[in-house]
């Protein structure tokens, strides 16, 4: 099974769209599981619906045709737990689900880079980033990014979400018309569309293929430390 | 006998009549576990002026606890929460938040997802269940009246 994460720096770029989208199109051809970390705002039950239950020692997930899903069901009430609980809850929501054996898992991280995803994206296979293209929204990209980095999680690249619209009259418009830099491959740019579109408009094929051959950033070279090391080489102190 | 306790009793009289079988995935998965018998959360629920009873979940329902039980997670209440959660006035995360349901001899200092689950799904059906004994839905009261 290959678990890919689909994290953002920032909130509300389109995460759980790209998340549930991704899955419903896998489950088209494969066995496919997604799993909703966002334990105190998850969204997965709202498009979904599907109840979980408990078994012995077992979460049991919600099932739609080849797609299985589970997300930490709650009443609507505030959860006020530490951030150790939260990534015991989104651990325990992988490990001690009933999986029907999936052959791909798509695993919808909280935004930021809290402990969920300090403790979780270590584990994923690949992971992808969504983001939209504005400032903010790069700008915290960069930061799950330097997390990838720094836990040396494969990163399979970006997804841009909102992109351009496209006018009935056929024209394209960059609305945003920001560049995004990130140092990674951009997977594909989204328009901004009705999000039941999304599953149809995913490239599955390079997404999956992307997700087979993911990256490791290389952690960044300290100049100070260049420079110290060439000037003793030299002889010069 | 609190009049908790007897509201209790009644419902889970009724439970097992309303929900009088196993589901078959909960058959499938005991069939393929063994019937793990180690995992499970016992309920001790206290009433105002002492006296207590003990529950947990066998099949999915809630049932009087064995003694023999040695459950892994031990979840305390007093009457009046426990009132609170089968009206559906409270919910279980919430009763846990707010520390009107303690646990206690716990092994590990992890939030188990897995036994706070199996109770709020109990919870949830007990409020259902009492709601539609409530409207008459049941036990055939509104029948009788109308006859």
């Amino acid at each position: 099974m290959l678990k890919i994460g689909i994290v953002s720096g920032k909130g509300g770029v389109g995460k759980t769209t790209i998340a549930l989208s991704l899955a419903i199109a896998l489950s088209k051809r494969y066995r496919t599981a997604l799993v909703d970390l966002d334990i105190s705002t998850h969204n997965i039950d709202d498009a979904l619906g599907g109840e979980i239950d408990a078994v012995e020692d077992y979460l049991i997930p919600a099932r739609k045709g080849n797609l299985e899903y589970i997300f930490y069901q709650s009443s609507d009430k505030q959860i006020t737990w530490s951030g150790k609980d939260y990534a015991d809850a989104a651990e325990q929501l992988i490990e001690r689900t009933k999986w029907n054996d999936p052959e791909y898992m798509v695993i919808d991280f909280p935004p930021g880079t809290d402990e969920v995803s300090q403790r979780l994206l270590p584990k994923c296979h690949a992971v992808i980033v969504v983001l939209q293209p504005h400032k903010y929204s790069v700008s915290n990209a960069k930061r799950v990014l330097e997390l990838c980095r720094d836990t040396q999680t494969p990163v399979a690249g970006a997804i841009v979400n909102f992109a351009y619209l496209k006018c009935e009259c056929g024209r394209i418009h960059r609305i945003f018309n920001y560049k995004v830099d990130l140092g990674i491959p951009i997977l594909q740019e989204l328009p901004i569309t009705d999000p039941s579109k999304i599953p149809d408009l995913l490239d599955v094929d390079r997404i999956l293929k992307a997700v087979m051959r993911p990256v490791i950033l290389k952690r960044k070279k300290s100049l100070l430390k260049s420079v110290i090391k060439e000037v003793i080489r030299r002889g010069l102190i | 006998m609190s009049w908790v306790r007897k509201i209790l009793e009644k419902l889970i009289q009724v439970q097992d009549k309303y929900y009088p079988t196993i589901e078959k995935y909960i058959e499938d998965i005991k069939k393929e576990e063994g019937n793990v018998d180690g995992r499970c959360s016992i309920l001790t629920v206290y009433g105002p002026k002492g006296g207590s009873f003990k529950l947990m979940i066998k099949n999915g329902k809630l049932a009087w606890a064995d003694d023999n039980v040695k459950p892994l997670h031990h979840f305390k209440t007093s009457e009046d929460t426990f009132l609170d959660l089968i009206l559906g006035e409270i919910d279980f995360q919430e009763a846990i938040d707010k520390k009107l349901v303690v646990i206690e001899n716990v092994d590990t200092q992890m939030i188990d997802i897995v036994e706070m689950r199996k109770w709020a799904k109990v919870f949830e059906r007990l409020e259902r269940l009492l709601k539609k004994i409530i409207g008459g839905d049941v036990i055939g009261t509104k029948k009788n009246e109308q006859a």
